[in-house]
């Protein structure tokens, strides 16, 4: 894989123009003509390693080169704010402010994302915080590296304890085994101003967002959403693009999970400008939602030539995938993808290494092609590359035809889900129940006492009936 | 609009009945008017009918399916509708085995419909062969019944509404008509209106609103009324003014009433009713001129030991007159509820039996359970009200059925109805709202449906019956009442309860009143809804009903004549005064509330009449006890007591007292619930309670001497020590303020800093007003520990202090992120005094002209943006570095953003947006100069930076002292921390789930907690309207409340007038027909009425066409500016207060002076005071 990469890590995919065209100096010092974009939306480039700290020093912002892995990014939607739906009370400043306090490198997989967006996978870290309807209160979704499956953290965890409790977490996560582990071991260590949950965290079905291309913002301003199909993005354009930004007001670019780049809040006045900008250097925007729906391992050839060629076939076969997206992955089993269908390349067998074999894959979507269930489905299984477009054809139909079907869960009232059943004594004639938890403090009973042990003369408190009109039976009841 | 459907009811609240027309659009909204077609409202509804729209659609408060107790000791649960007719049914049919039918009871209502009671009544007497149900009518209309019983032979009012504009005198008797039957009072006003010849006479011991229209108002004592009625029959005796010929044919016993109405002179008579005799001279000769003579009452008369007696002492009238039977002539007795007629037609009362049958008569009873085909009918009544809930009290009874009437409230003596229903084996209650405090008592809990939710019939109070259609389905699995208890009576195993539709149970009740005095056996669910309403008998198919009854002078008597009666009692047998109880407290309605506010309470519209439970006495009374208008007063009965403030006037007699009947538990205390007080003796005949007659003692409320102690002299302190030393001057008050200046404006420091005002200018206390306040203040000094235990606080210098309640305002800090290291030179927040002083001496220090200063501004927030605006007037170069990609980006939307931000451009500030600051250095070559770099790249040169980005509430000191805190300290309705001795205000107070960082919302806490801790239970705290208000010169833009609303909620709308180039842009968020947000750019006039309209969350109605068109009416600025958020000048609030404007929150709210930041308010309060002194 791209382990041998080096990254540049933008906390929550933030940076500034400024910031931007430090690391491109940088980078151009090493010799280096292209950068990719990271699913974490960091930035990912080949290095010797005996350069980083040369470099560093070269940096006006102190940027850190990471060359090891152990190290990782921390995703955020604020890439989304003020361009799509928002959580009521979330502004983008508001992760710039919690992501300000991060004064350290996690090295855990952080989130933090707003459920009312779609760009930004939810699920996809360790630590995944995710915006509540309580103004400054965020559900923690637990998954940590040597857990099975991931679990909510039985609390609301307030906007500025995020840092806190992630570090609090760094420290111990090792020897934790669960949520109410991991609950009992921050209590006792953090003062953290929690909330209990009122209600649990349901995140809707969103389709998948066209993510490119110069779209109208508010009143009177743009965004801009620019995609490369390889990936490979060109330092000198990208830093001509910088001082673009620093002439013309645009504070931020944020790179998306999906290796693109956004800014915003272009003034009307700047629009024909950078259109000129992009014309001059051939810059194609509107590419078709066909090829930016997916999702690729960094710096992978093989990957890119399978999407193109499946692309293509998908191209010529007049097929929409508005609102999904692809994943290909050559880890088969891993379980952290944030696209709606994947595509899995299957481990050769070590015995049989020194065969030239073809690659079989499995085709696997999500549960109503939403990733955000985390539950997955194998649609098929060690199939041959050739036969891969008519699968995803067929995926496409299946999907549009459960679109806005998707089943209605019929929740259960709360107040069932507590009931078991459980053997009480009953009044034969008027259904009165003795419960030993409740005892009956009309006849002075105190609660525990069980039946057998109620005096001989005790009555039915509504109708008067003898102790022995009552019968054990088994009731589902509170 | 072609979806819209129209449907004609009858309102649901008095027993007028006005007809409506609801309108149901497309999405299922409702609008309601009055139907202009229907012959008693002619189209005019009041406020409480105008309203139904609102209480239909709310359904936030209804029960919406079955829950049941599985033992007293169960918490209520939800249960399936079979299971609770099941268990119902098996607990019924135990206890009836093994104590007989008199052991369970049904107590129902005059709310509910003709078939619902018909049903209750046919399944308790004829099935489970008990008379054990009554009704609150007994509360309200029993008296009545029996005066008509024995004066007519029949409980039967003899008029119709028509009969107003045809009669020329008016005697209305313990009533309050303008206030309880508004649309019968509007007739009434407006044929005198067009009749200045007719005459009203009003007997009440209150001057109320009825009063207004009146000739002659007789203020008589409280239960003297059968002295009164006597007084004028024997004027009217004496005079000759009777109607021999009519008395000598038609009527009997005249010499009875002679007898008792010679008993008192007419002088002696005055003296005891405490009115003149020239006044009760002047009744009988309007009376006796009257060509066409009409007396109304109610509940002055009804609710009284001597009820009856009262009743047919006034009968006795319209017999001695003639003036019965003819039109515009009649007794005429108004009903409190929509079907207390319906109710007493089918026999829903323990003494009654069906269709107006005599229970004592066996023949009668037999014909009835002979329809029936039930048991045999008991002869012997069953327990009214008060016995009902006694029978509970002492064990007979073991189980009651209550539908549709909160006996928790409306009883007399409800202490003891509360302990009466803990101590019943087993509580039915059928209901539509939790908001009915009886439901806290049900061992089984009945979803009904409510008004619009289903159909049947009702009777209004001249006999006139209409049908109710169902236009809306019930909310959750509530079923009709009627249905609820026919299949109850199934699963007993009754037959003859095997309905479909409630319709057949009408046909079948119209089939039982077959060749009765109320024959209605032509009438059906067909006619009423193809020809109307219909005023009984009907007795045909083709009969057009009735208007007026007795016209051929044949009564329903054994005789057919109708019976003069001489009154049982003349003299009043209520409890008695003494020096104890002094005082005579009477009880009764107020105009827009309706029994105990289940449905009235939940209109907003309805609660800014009168919003609060209060005790109205004489200003000599009152000066008597040491009290004040708005006093909080404890008033003490024989059996319970209330604490409400006190209304002083001269409207009331000395002597007597009035309280409000509607108020039941407010936040589960019953501070305000009048029949705590009452008394539950009743007469002896009609059964009807006393409830307008119980002795009481009045007294101040004195709470103990007690230390307080505030922590902070901010805003929410500066408002507490003012607002407790109004009502307060007795306890010791200490401020401890860690600044050296306590109590100034913080929402000033920009103009302080570009010294446009002086530090005078920001100071709120002028020199000597803490003295005038007697508050000792501790200034520089500050509280480093609370021990909660020992009630002591530690201050900054280690000396103890002893508290016996602790006000916590500490406020709230600037916010630095961690990395910014603002102890070097160069770097400021602006939060304190101490802060501007620093900046301003530091820009002195640079030795620069301003012109050439720079100083960069971090946050685009209200602080940031008017401290920038303040020194760029001052021509301060300014730079702006937001964060955000807009201005206020939490207090305004993304269009006023940057209509803002293209103001704040060409003031020629420099704007910066999504950018943050990266580094700060001083620049080495040249002293005040820094060197403020950028994450975009950019690096600015400047000589200052303040930050402006937020602040942080200070609770340290509460998480010291372990209150229990989150993103602030928690606090309750009464801004009580978890320690009821300690409260918190301002910005460190989180009240459900929300910290409210404003200025309004800091006094408005301190205003309710200092309320509180004064014994006003009913000052309780809601929560705030959050708002902002920009203070810029030559811009008006304000926030009130939500600004953007959610994008996927359909229920909200956005009305939005714009006109980019004037800057002008005015959004308005709606939802539910209530305003939950506004944002006012270009022109704030109506800042004042949205606050309100927003704050109180009134039901727009009409006023939402003015939101569109936006019409502004309020006046321009006159004299010196005063409020600056507002726009309001010295002159505006002088020509308010000497316009008559006297209390200082109503000038407030009337002129909008003092509304935003509310920093001009001691100004406000000082012209005040000496435009006062002036007047005196």
């Amino acid at each position: 894989m791209n382990d041998d990469l080096h990254r540049i890590l933008l906390k929550g995919g933030v940076t500034s123009p400024g910031e931007l065209k430090d690391i491109i100096t940088m980078l151009e010092t090493a010799g280096l003509k292209e950068v990719f974009f990271g699913s974490r939306q960091d930035l990912l480039f080949p290095l010797e390693n005996a350069k980083e700290e040369q470099l560093e020093r070269i940096s006006e912002y102190n940027t850190d080169i990471v060359g090891t892995r152990s190290y990782q990014n921390i995703v955020s939607s604020y890439v989304c704010a003020d361009i799509f739906d928002m959580t009521f009370w979330l502004k983008g400043s508001t992760f710039l402010y919690i992501l300000e306090r991060f004064n350290y490198l996690p090295k855990l997989k952080i989130n933090i994302t707003d459920p009312k967006q779609r760009l930004v996978p939810i699920f996809s870290g360790n630590l995944n915080f995710i915006a509540s309807e309580n103004e400054d209160y965020w559900y923690l979704n637990v998954k940590l590296p040597h857990w099975e499956k991931g679990d909510y953290y039985p609390v609301l965890i307030y906007s500025w304890d995020i840092d806190i409790v992630s570090k609090a977490i760094e420290d111990i996560y090792e020897d934790v085994e669960n949520v109410e582990e991991l609950f009992f071991f921050l209590s006792k260590k953090l003062d953290a101003n929690n909330k209990t949950i009122e209600k649990d965290l349901e995140v809707p079905y969103l389709t998948f967002p066209y993510y490119e291309g110069m779209n109208r913002m508010g009143l009177d301003q743009y965004w801009l959403g620019l995609y490369w199909r390889n990936n490979k993005y060109d330092l000198k354009f990208l830093k001509e693009f910088c001082g673009f930004c620093l002439d013309n007001g645009i504070g931020k670019i944020c790179i998306t999970p999906w290796k693109s780049f956004i800014v915003k809040g272009i003034k009307k006045q700047s629009r024909p400008g950078l259109e000129r900008f992009l014309g001059q250097r051939g810059i194609n925007i509107r590419h078709s939602q066909l090829e930016m729906n997916w999702h690729l391992p960094v710096d992978d050839l093989e990957a890119l030539e399978l999407k193109n060629f499946l692309v293509l076939s998908l191209n010529q076969n007049d097929i929409s995938t508005y609102g999904l997206t692809f994943g290909l992955s050559n880890e088969s089993g891993k379980r952290t993808h944030f696209a709606s269908v994947i595509i899995e390349k299957n481990t050769i067998p070590t015995i049989a290494k020194d065969f030239v074999i073809r690659p079989t894959y499995n085709v696997l979507h999500f549960k109503n092609f939403d990733p955000n269930t985390h539950i997955y489905k194998a649609y098929a299984l060690d199939v041959d590359k050739i036969e891969l477009p008519g699968l995803l054809m067929e995926l496409s139909k299946k999907y549009f035809k459960q679109l806005g079907r998707a089943e209605v869960v019929i929740k259960e009232d709360s107040n069932n889900t507590e009931r078991l059943a459980k053997v009480v004594h009953q009044c034969i004639s008027c259904f009165t129940v003795y419960d030993k938890e409740y005892g009956d403090a009309t006849a002075n009973i105190k609660k525990n006492t069980a039946f057998k042990d109620l005096p001989i003369d005790y009555k039915c408190a509504v109708c008067d009936a003898p102790k022995s009109n009552y019968k054990s039976v088994e009731l589902t009841i509170l | 609009m072609q979806n819209n459907t129209k449907h004609k009811t009858i309102c649901s609240y008095c027993g007028v009945g006005c007809g409506i027309i609801v309108e149901k659009d497309a999405k299922g909204v409702l609008t309601v008017e009055g139907d202009e077609d229907y012959p008693v409202n002619k189209g005019m509804l009041c406020s409480k009918g105008k309203n139904l729209n609102y209480v239909a659609q709310d359904t936030t408060d209804r029960i919406l399916y079955p829950e049941m107790r599985w033992s007293k000791n169960h918490p209520l649960q939800r249960v399936s509708w079979d299971d609770a007719f099941k268990r119902a049914a098996a607990v019924f049919k135990s206890i009836i085995d093994k104590h007989g039918p008199d052991s369970v009871g049904f107590y129902v209502s005059g709310q509910c419909l003709t078939e619902e009671y018909y049903l209750a009544n046919k399944l308790i007497k004829g099935f489970i062969g008990s008379n054990n149900i009554d009704t609150n009518s007994r509360l309200c209309m029993s008296s009545a019944v029996v005066g008509y019983k024995k004066a007519l032979g029949e409980d039967s009012v003899p008029i119709a509404y028509a009969d107003i504009e045809l009669a020329d005198c008016f005697l209305i008797a313990g009533a309050n008509p303008a206030w309880c039957h508004p649309i019968l009072f509007r007739r009434l006003e407006k044929h005198k209106e067009q009749n200045p010849n007719v005459k009203i006479i009003v007997v009440d011991p209150r001057k109320t609103q009825t009063c207004a229209s009146a000739d002659l108002h007789l203020q008589i004592l409280p239960g003297t009324d059968v002295i009164l009625f006597n007084a004028i029959a024997r004027i009217l005796i004496e005079k000759k003014k009777i109607d021999k010929n009519f008395i000598k044919k038609y009527t009997v016993n005249f010499e009875d009433c002679k007898t008792s109405a010679f008993q008192l002179t007419i002088n002696a008579a005055a003296k005891k009713c405490g009115i003149k005799a020239e006044d009760i001279k002047k009744a009988a000769l309007y009376i006796g001129n009257a060509k066409g003579f009409i007396s109304m009452w109610t509940m002055g008369l009804n609710q009284s030991v001597i009820g009856v007696s009262k009743n047919v002492s006034l009968l006795n009238i319209s017999l001695l007159t003639g003036h019965i039977g003819k039109p515009g002539s009649g007794p005429f007795s108004l009903t409190g509820q929509p079907n207390a007629m319906g109710g007493r037609e089918v026999g829903g009362m323990a003494n009654l039996l069906a269709v107006h049958k005599d229970l004592n008569n066996p023949e009668h009873r037999k014909e009835v359970s002979d329809f029936w085909g039930g048991k045999e009918i008991q002869a012997k009544p069953g327990y009214t009200a008060t016995e009902m809930f006694n029978a509970l009290d002492e064990g007979k009874l073991k189980a009651v059925w209550v539908i549709c009437t909160n006996p928790a409230v409306s009883m007399p003596n409800v202490n003891k109805v509360e302990r009466a229903l803990k101590k019943a084996s087993f509580v039915v209650v059928q209901d539509i709202s939790h908001n009915s405090e009886t439901t806290e008592f049900a061992d089984l809990l009945l979803p009904a449906a409510g008004w619009l939710e289903k159909e049947g019939t009702m009777t209004n109070s001249e006999r006139r019956i209409s049908y109710l259609p169902k236009v809306i389905d019930a909310p959750g699995e509530a079923l009709p009442d009627a249905e609820i208890l026919w299949r109850f009576a199934q699963e007993m195993g009754y037959s003859g309860f095997n309905y479909n539709n409630a319709s057949e149970v009408y046909d079948e009740y119209c089939l039982l009143t077959k060749d009765t005095s109320i024959d209605i056996s032509g009438l059906s669910y067909n006619r009423l809804k193809n020809e109307g309403s219909f005023q009984w008998p009907v007795p045909h198919n083709n009969h057009p009903g009735t208007p007026r009854l007795f016209s051929d002078f044949v009564f329903n008597t054994t005789d057919t004549k109708a019976h003069f009666n001489a009154p049982a009692e003349i003299y009043n047998q209520s409890e008695e005064i003494n020096v104890d109880y002094p005082l005579i407290l009477n009880t009764g309605r107020v105009r827009d509330q309706w029994h105990t506010r289940t449905k009235t309470g939940k209109v907003k519209r309805l609660l800014t009449h009168i919003p609060a439970p209060y005790l109205e006495m004489n200003k000599i009374d009152a000066f008597l006890r040491k009290l004040k208008e708005g006093d909080i007063a404890v008033i003490k009965s024989r059996r319970g007591e209330v604490q409400v403030k006190v209304t002083i006037n001269y409207d009331i007699r000395e002597q007597v007292v009035f309280l409000p009947m509607h108020w039941g538990k407010i936040l589960n205390n019953d501070f305000g619930r009048a029949n705590n007080l009452t008394n539950d003796i009743v007469d002896p005949v009609s059964k009807e309670p006393d409830f307008k007659y119980c002795a009481v003692q009045v007294q101040k409320y004195v709470k103990p001497k007690q230390k307080v102690v505030v922590i902070g002299a901010g805003a929410a302190a500066y408002r507490f020590i003012q607002s407790y030393r109004e009502k307060n001057r007795i306890d010791e008050l200490h401020v401890f303020s860690k600044e050296e200046d306590p109590f100034y404006n913080r929402v000033l420091l920009p103009e302080y800093v570009s010294d446009e005002l002086s530090w005078e200018a920001l100071e709120k206390l002028k020199k000597g007003e803490l003295k005038k306040l007697n508050v000792s203040l501790h200034a520089g000094i500050g509280i480093s520990k609370v021990d909660d235990e020992n009630k002591q606080v530690i201050d900054s210098n280690g000396v103890s202090h002893s508290f016996d309640l602790l006000i916590m305002a500490t406020g709230s800090r600037a916010f630095v992120p961690s990395d910014v290291q603002i102890n070097l030179p160069g770097r400021f927040t602006m939060r304190e005094r101490g802060d501007a002083d620093k900046l301003k001496k530091y820009l002195g220090e640079t030795g620069l002209p301003n012109e050439e200063q720079h100083v960069v501004i971090v946050g685009g927030g209200l602080l940031g943006l008017e401290l920038a605006a303040a020194l760029k007037k001052i021509n301060v170069n300014i730079s702006i570095i937001q964060r955000a990609p807009r201005l206020m980006e939490r207090q305004l939307d993304s269009v006023a953003s940057r209509l803002l931000a293209q103001d704040v451009l060409e003031r020629g500030i420099n704007l910066y947006f999504d950018n943050e600051v990266s580094t700060v250095f001083e620049e080495k070559t040249s002293s005040h100069t820094i060197l403020v770099n950028l994450k975009t790249g950019k690096t600015i040169k400047c000589n200052a930076i303040v930050y402006a980005i937020g602040t942080r509430p200070n609770i340290e000191l509460a998480k010291q002292t372990k209150l229990k805190t989150r993103r602030g300290v928690v606090v309750n309705s009464y801004l009580q921390t978890s320690n009821p001795s300690i409260f918190a205000l301002g910005e460190i107070a989180e009240f459900r789930n929300s910290l409210f960082g404003i200025t309004s919302a800091a006094e408005q806490q301190a205003d309710i907690a200092a309320n509180y801790i004064l014994g006003d239970f009913s000052s309780i705290y809601n929560g705030s309207v959050l708002m902002n208000i920009l203070k810029f010169e030559n811009l008006d833009l304000c926030s009130i409340g939500m600004v953007n609303s959610p994008a996927d909620d359909t229920s909200y709308e956005e009305i939005i007038l714009m006109d980019v180039s004037k800057r002008f842009y005015k959004k308005c968020i709606v939802k539910d027909d209530t305003l939950k947000g506004a944002i006012l750019m270009g022109d704030k006039n109506e800042f004042a009425e949205f606050k309100r309209l927003i704050e109180e969350e009134i039901e727009l109605s009409e006023k939402r066409n003015e939101l569109l068109r936006g019409a502004s009416n309020s006046a321009p600025l006159k004299g010196k500016l005063i409020c600056s958020c507002s726009q309001v000048g010295e002159g505006n609030v002088i020509e308010a207060v000497q316009s008559g404007c006297t209390d200082f929150i109503k000038l407030c709210s009337q002129t909008g002076a003092g509304l935003g930041c509310g920093s001009c308010k001691p100004e406000i309060k000082e012209i005040l005071n000496s435009q006062l002194q002036l007047a005196n």
